[in-house]
């Protein structure tokens, strides 16, 4: 044969059958041709054949329903937080509501008893605390508005614990990290 | 007649669990053994497998239906495998860089003795040759091979480029004769 033979390239290329369109019918021609580069091409596609014939690795046989559960229970969580979110959002913006409406309860209780004054006459000038009898600090211990600061302090970590679990509920579900 | 994959998943982000189930049977199979041959880990190529159907998931609302569905999901397990086989088996996934081509082996005549071997004792040999092969290579033959992807579907697949593709798969393919006719 006078004419070169085809290069390892088209000869690879002929057997992926990737051969370029323009290329082609001078490719096949000389494949019909020629011994060797069909001797050549066989044995190419011999080993891409058998490259697709060998067989997968198999999965545990239980291993697609296992991962189909395991996504539908992560798809029923997900829904679940979803209807979650407004009533965790409404129950947090009551309990900050009711944390103000306690807190100024508190602040006139604490104006009307006198404590508030105590306070401005301790801070001015602290000795005078000492002239006060026992008798008269517990009596004043006694006025302080106990209901109020409970109920104040209860709201405050009720708004806090809805606020902690509204973000926690908000947050993207992050795929496990490398290494599972 | 087997419904499409993108059919199924717009079934799926419609409220069909079932589409996503049928998904999950299709793929769980050639993925298990991507990462199987990849890693060499039974357990991990399970969490691969799994992990992989799960980021489907949990990036449904922004997942695109018009980009084929197949090359998508093996891009996720691809990544995965590479990130846990960068951490566990370094080597093997090193990355390739600009290797330089090997030497054409094959353009003589004379046929090589694997020729004479019937055709399991070929496919036991091409299973060894395969697991001996870089990650890189290993992922693109079996894609190609077992997969049955177009040079496309796997660069979509990898993210690499095309060209890049048909040249790693002509290398993989280079050195894998020639560890068949070191063999003989
Ligand atoms: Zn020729």
């Amino acid at each position: 044969m006078d004419i070169p033979h085809l290069t390892p390239l088209e000869i690879e290329q002929y057997a992926e059958q990737e051969v370029p369109a323009t290329r082609r019918a001078a490719v096949d021609a000389h494949v019909a041709a020629c011994d060797s580069c069909r001797a050549q091409a066989t044995r190419h596609t011999r080993l891409t054949a058998s490259l697709r014939a060998l067989t997968r690795q198999a999965a545990p046989a239980d291993l697609a329903a296992r991962i189909s559960t395991h996504v539908e229970q992560y798809l029923t969580q997900e829904q679940i937080r979803r209807t979650r979110v407004p009533l965790i959002a409404s129950a947090m913006v009551f309990s900050f509501l009711l944390v103000l409406w306690f807190a100024l309860e508190m602040i006139v209780a604490f104006q009307e008893n006198g404590v508030l004054d105590f306070f401005t006459l301790y801070t001015n000038d602290p000795g005078l605390v000492s002239l006060y009898s026992w008798d008269a600090i517990l009596a004043l211990c006694e006025t302080l508005p106990f209901s109020e600061i409970t109920l104040t302090g209860f709201a405050l970590i009720t708004a806090l614990v809805l606020a902690q679990q509204l973000v926690d509920t908000l947050r993207p579900r992050t795929p496990r990290p490398e290494g599972f | 007649m087997s419904l499409s994959d993108e059919f199924l998943l717009t079934q799926f982000k419609q409220g069909d669990a079932g589409a996503f189930r049928e998904l999950v049977e299709r793929y769980t199979p050639p993925i298990y053994n991507l990462a199987y041959r990849l890693l060499r880990d039974p357990a991990e190529a399970e969490n691969v497998t799994q992990e992989t159907f799960l980021r489907i998931v949990t990036a449904l609302d922004r997942l695109r239906l018009d980009i084929p569905f197949k090359p998508y999901i093996f891009r996720i397990a691809v990544n995965l495998c590479r990130d846990i086989g960068r951490k566990k088996k370094p080597l093997r996934f090193a990355d390739l860089g600009d290797d330089p081509a090997p030497v054409e082996t094959f353009a003589d005549d004379a046929p090589p003795l694997w020729e004479r071997l019937v055709d399991e004792e070929l496919r036991a040999q091409l299973h060894a040759a395969l697991d001996a092969l870089p990650a890189l290579y290993q992922t693109v033959i079996i894609l190609r091979y077992a997969e049955e992807f177009s040079y496309e579907e796997i660069a979509q697949a990898t993210s690499l480029p095309l060209n890049t593709v048909r040249t790693r798969l002509r290398r993989a393919k280079q050195q894998i004769r020639s560890r068949l006719e070191k063999r003989d």
